[in-house]
């Protein structure tokens, strides 16, 4: 079951930082119901059922990839067949019937990987992208307690960290500034409607948080308006 | 390397529902859970995807 490279150290290390590998395995059912060592399953206690060779995949999602696009590049009927495919049109780059080493693997894989790079740009390090991740879960966390200013912080220092990565990389850092601002957008609404029913401590003490956070964003001319609407509020309070 | 971690984790899963003595779990290349999952990751890291077609006939 190609475990010279699907299980060796190197080809392992390798992919990580060169591929998206995906298997797409036939006649699966077959293969667990004649009890094959290599279709072992094993049952979590959530009841998913998952395959003892291929860590991580459960018997559902194995047969899924198959059913895939995944398994349609393999015209030739007969395995293993390896497939290196280019993820922005589906094209297949490079076709290698037959088994391969790890070695030949690794020297197609760095060849499409280069041509990859002449039509797209760099490649992004899953390195970088861990650290957008995280970022994107500390954000979340800090919008669970609406807390914009510290979110307004992380995303300011990740922005500047990804200034130059590519632009998928930047929309996805794109995507979290939007995040940020449909949350700020709700506690904007949340002061207006504070301010309306003269509740003013309150909508003071969040709009005094959020006008700091929103400096230099879209919302800013909207956190001054209900600034300048909570202070009219407030010295009309005082003159009565 | 998420992927990694997953198949780490799925060991220590295993260890943990006590069937780690049947199963000889080791460790592998990390696999994309699915088509879609595999083309949305490597469109990010402008990475090739490999596909492996294996299987039992």
């Amino acid at each position: 079951m190609h475990r010279g490279v699907l299980q060796n150290k190197k080809y392992i290390k390798f992919a990580d930082a060169n591929t998206v590998e995906v298997i797409a395995l036939g006649r699966l059912g077959e293969g667990i119901s004649k009890k094959d060592k290599r279709a072992d399953t094993y049952t979590t206690k959530s009841g998913e059922t998952y395959l003892v060779e291929f860590p991580g995949m459960t018997v559902a999602q194995m047969n899924a990839v198959r059913g895939s696009k995944a398994g349609s590049y393999n015209k030739t009927g007969k395995i293993p067949y390896t497939a290196i495919v280019n993820p922005h049109t589906g094209e297949e780059i490079t076709s290698l019937p037959g088994g391969q080493s790890s070695k030949s693997l690794m020297e197609a894989v760095l060849g499409a990987k280069k041509k990859l790079n002449k039509q797209y740009g760099a490649s992004l390090s899953r390195k970088t992208l861990r650290k957008v991740e995280k970022a994107g879960r500390e954000i979340r966390q800090y919008l669970d307690i609406s807390d914009i200013n510290k979110a307004m912080r992380t995303l300011s220092k990740l922005e500047k960290k990804t200034a130059k990565e590519g632009d998928a990389l930047k929309a996805k850092v794109a995507g979290i500034r939007k995040d940020i601002l449909d949350h700020a957008t709700k506690m904007l609404d949340t002061v207006e409607g504070l301010i309306a029913r003269d509740e003013l401590k309150t909508a003071s003490k969040t709009l005094g948080k959020l006008k700091r956070a929103l400096k230099k964003t879209a919302l800013e001319t909207r956190a001054n308006e209900l600034d300048e609407k909570l202070k009219a509020k407030k010295a009309a309070a005082s003159d009565e | 390397m998420r992927r990694l971690i997953a198949t780490l984790a799925a060991v220590a899963l295993v260890s943990s529902v006590g069937s780690a003595g049947k199963h000889d779990i080791k460790p592998s290349v990390g696999y994309a859970p699915s088509w879609a999952a595999a083309v949305e990751e490597a469109k990010l890291l402008n990475v090739p995807i490999v596909v492996h077609s294996h299987g039992f006939f």
